[in-house]
């Protein structure tokens, strides 16, 4: 049973997963696949938990993708690139080396090995709309789902917006993308990289939520990018400090989480000042414990808090 | 010092953590950049702002290097003392 031996493994996958694994091979097979993977490539119990899709594979198939790898040196591969690059055909993998190695050299395969996990036809394919961009542009893009007339709408809206062609990006479905579209239309947001993290859903949840709560003008890329509760929770505690017009002008004290500024109001207090100050400008400002970084925090602390200890 | 997960749930969501992992070969390397360029905590900058860190390396080191020539000498310092600086290259 190919459920016992992936408990034998310590692996978990869903039921649906493991019924598609059982269409294309048996026990025996996962089993063989397995071991290679764990015990001669050292390969994870969670690595793959996040490819499953390997185990549908012949081993064979899979140790001579190994051992091609090897025989090219192309080597030391994180576990998420080598996986999906031992689960194509062999003859696939073969056609896609010694065209991209053709075609591009041997250092954007070193670059890019993500590559190799791609079909010679998917790539000659997205050649067609990507003629000008960069070889690792090239690569992504043909890593990615899109279809060539997907591909030509995002990179015209990259082109357009000055956007950077990203994974994260790609990994959207050209419907997310229309949707964040829309979603920075209807908030008159500026078209961000950062938005391309979130699901339009989700950044629509929090941007309306926002608005509503505590106006447009805190609708700004830098701020919707968090999630909803945590601005929820740190403009309330900041709003009843009665200086959250200032989070407008500096969004960075949301890269806190609640219980940190909590933390680091204390030792202001300590030091007998306030959440906020006048800077040189005379314009009112967080208070600069608030911007420091964890570690020059932490000194600040310690000398705060010893000080007081010692005084006791 | 361990990389704070629960903190990056907390401020950016759920899925902020499958997006990280999915990218944890560009997040190594932006790391390592860092490091070498002598930061110290390059967690503590991670979870403040884990996008920046899933830039191609080559893009983040091309930010990095401008924001530090803008901030010319003892750069590293003004970012440790004032982690709000690396907003300017978040988007």
């Amino acid at each position: 049973m190919i459920e016992e031996v992936l408990k034998r493994n310590n692996i978990n996958l869903t039921k649906r997963v493991i019924e598609r694994i059982k269409k294309a091979t048996d026990a025996e097979e996962v089993s063989n696949t397995i071991n290679f993977l764990m015990c001669q490539l050292n390969i994870s119990a969670s690595a793959i938990e996040n490819y499953p899709d390997i185990l549908r594979n012949n081993w064979e198939s899979i140790r001579n993708n190994y051992e091609k790898l090897k025989e090219w040196k192309v080597e030391k591969l994180d576990h998420d690139t080598l996986l999906p690059i031992l689960a194509v055909p062999k003859e696939q993998l073969e056609e896609i080396y010694f065209y991209a190695l053709s075609e591009y050299g041997r250092q954007a395969i070193l670059d890019c090995p993500f590559i190799l996990s791609v079909s010679e036809k998917r790539l000659q394919e997205v050649e067609q709309v990507v003629e000008g961009y960069p070889t690792d542009t090239v690569f992504l893009v043909a890593s990615s789902k899109h279809n060539p007339e997907e591909i030509e709408n995002i990179l015209k809206m990259c082109q357009g917006q000055g956007l950077e062609i990203t994974r994260v990006l790609l990994n959207r479905t050209a419907r997310e993308i229309e949707g964040i579209q829309d979603i920075c239309s209807k908030y008159h947001l500026p078209l961000k990289e950062s938005f391309f993290y979130k699901h339009p859903n989700e950044l629509d949840n929090t941007a309306g939520c926002i608005k509503d709560e505590y106006g447009e003008e805190y609708v700004t890329p830098s701020i919707v990018v968090y999630d909803r509760g945590h601005l929820q929770r740190m403009f309330a505690y900041i709003r009843a400090k009665k200086c959250l017009e200032l989070v407008q002008k500096d969004p960075s004290i949301l890269r806190l989480s609640l219980d940190e500024l909590i933390d680091r109001e204390i030792v202001i207090r300590e030091k007998g000042e306030s959440f906020t100050v006048q800077n040189e400008e005379g314009e009112e400002v967080f208070h600069p414990i608030l911007n420091m970084s964890r570690k020059e925090y932490l000194e600040i602390k310690k000398q705060v808090l010893g000080k007081k200890g010692s005084q006791k | 010092m361990e990389l704070n997960i629960e903190k990056i749930i907390e401020l950016y969501g759920e899925n902020s953590v499958y997006i990280l992992k999915e990218n944890i070969d560009e997040i190594s390397k932006n790391l390592g950049f860092l490091e070498m360029l002598g930061f110290e905590d390059t967690l503590d900058i991670l979870e403040c702002y884990p996008y920046l860190f899933l830039k191609e390396p080559s893009v983040f080191q091309e930010k990095v290097k401008g924001l530090m020539q803008k901030l010319g000498v003892e750069s590293i310092e003004k970012l440790s003392n004032n982690m709000s600086l690396w907003g300017d290259i978040c988007d």
